[in-house]
């Protein structure tokens, strides 16, 4: 793909020629920053507003996922924007999608430690120090945090 | 790739060198080539919020509860002062296509003001969070009301990765301000280096953007958690 040139020709124009596309105009990097503006003050909002659950996902999910979702659209407009990645070759394109690809791809770990309660391991049930059962965890035992009740806790299992 | 005549290409880039086909290339390869660093940059940072991932979801009230002593009004406040400086520093970078030296040196330093101002918040986040025993280690929790009812292990998790994540960030800002000073630098003493050749402005610019796209991600997560219902 043949990308546009990076001659003197079109910086003397004041990057309204036609051929300098490759330089984003003040105007619309201002309009990008006041959007991010924005959006920050709408990630605040949506924080202490308790989202009503959407079906079968409970409504703190759903507060997580509207914060992502507005803080990957941020990211998103100053990769593309002020980044200059809409100006960049197919290959950095290419390049920078695979880096993030491979970070949301990452997240699919958390389908190990989520399933680790459903498999019970030798030697690795609950128990205190001193009384033989090894832990990594903090030496309080129940920890305070855990609700009683909770299927870990029945099976006499401790979280990893 | 288009052929490009190279006649004037000594006064509007950087010397074109023998490896690559045309300047474009040239260029291409600058970009990509920082893009490889940024994106080894995200499986840094990425780890650490894959962790963060795992034991917010695992302590969620204690976490929100331990949260809750964040200031969020400085949070907001460094998030403005990041993306304006983010917003100056592409500017730089437009100023420097257009050679524009003046408007370059002047978007350069406000971004510099900027990333002192967000230590020096920073900084003063910091302090109150070590009056308050809020750092993990052996006195961590040591004043319970600062705690507002969290279990005090889950609690050292949470500020334990408060501290990894936006310390290492705030090192990532250090770095920035060495190299954003020493560009700035470069542009007032009129090297060619940068003069002729936007691509070092446009690389430090990337870095630059890169530390602010961490912020937009660690300020909800660490200061906006909602409150678990």
């Amino acid at each position: 793909m043949a990308t546009t040139p990076l001659s003197s020709k079109t910086h003397g124009a004041g990057g309204h020629d036609d051929h300098s596309s490759h330089i984003s105009s003040s105007g619309l990097l201002f309009v990008i920053l006041v959007l991010l503006m924005v959006l920050m003050l709408v990630t605040i909002w949506a924080s202490y507003i308790d989202l009503p659950s959407i079906g079968p996902i409970p409504g703190i999910v759903v507060n997580n996922l509207v914060a992502l979702a507005i803080a990957t659209f941020k990211a998103t407009l100053v990769i593309w924007f002020f980044m200059g990645v809409r100006f960049a070759s197919s290959l950095a394109k290419i390049w920078v999608a695979a880096g993030f690809l491979v970070l949301f791809l990452m997240f699919g770990i958390m389908g190990d430690y989520g399933t680790r309660k459903f498999e019970p391991v030798q030697g690795w049930e609950v128990g205190t120090p001193v009384d033989g059962g090894e832990t990594a965890l903090p030496r309080t035992w129940p920890p305070e945090g855990r609700t009683p009740g909770s299927p870990a806790i029945e099976q006499n299992l401790r979280p990893r | 790739m288009a052929a490009i005549a190279h006649d004037h290409a000594h006064d509007d880039h950087g010397a074109l060198h023998h490896q690559f086909e045309n300047i474009e290339q040239q260029n291409d390869s600058y970009i990509v080539g920082m893009w490889t660093f940024l994106v080894t940059e995200v499986m840094f940072f990425g780890a650490l919020f894959f962790i963060y991932t795992l034991y917010r979801s695992m302590y969620q009230m204690d976490w929100y509860l331990a949260h809750e002593e964040l200031d969020v009004t400085l949070g907001g406040v460094n998030t403005v002062i990041l993306l304006i400086s983010s917003w100056t520093v592409a500017m730089a970078v437009r100023f420097a296509q257009l050679k524009n030296r003046k408007m370059v040196i002047l978007n350069l330093v406000v971004t510099l003001g900027c990333a002192f101002m967000f230590l020096v918040i920073k900084a003063f986040e910091y302090a109150a969070k070590f009056e308050h025993h809020l750092l993990p280690g052996p006195t961590f929790g040591s004043v319970p009301s600062h705690l507002n009812g969290a279990n005090s292990n889950y609690a050292q998790l949470f500020y334990g990765l408060y501290f990894g994540m936006t310390g290492l960030h705030a090192v990532h800002i250090l770095v920035g301000i060495l190299v954003i000073s020493a560009l700035t630098y470069l542009w007032i003493r009129k090297a060619d280096s940068v003069m002729k050749d936007y691509i070092p402005t446009e690389l430090v610019g990337l870095y630059w953007h890169f530390v602010d796209l961490v912020w937009i991600f660690l300020f909800p997560l660490m200061y906006l958690m909602p409150k678990p219902h």
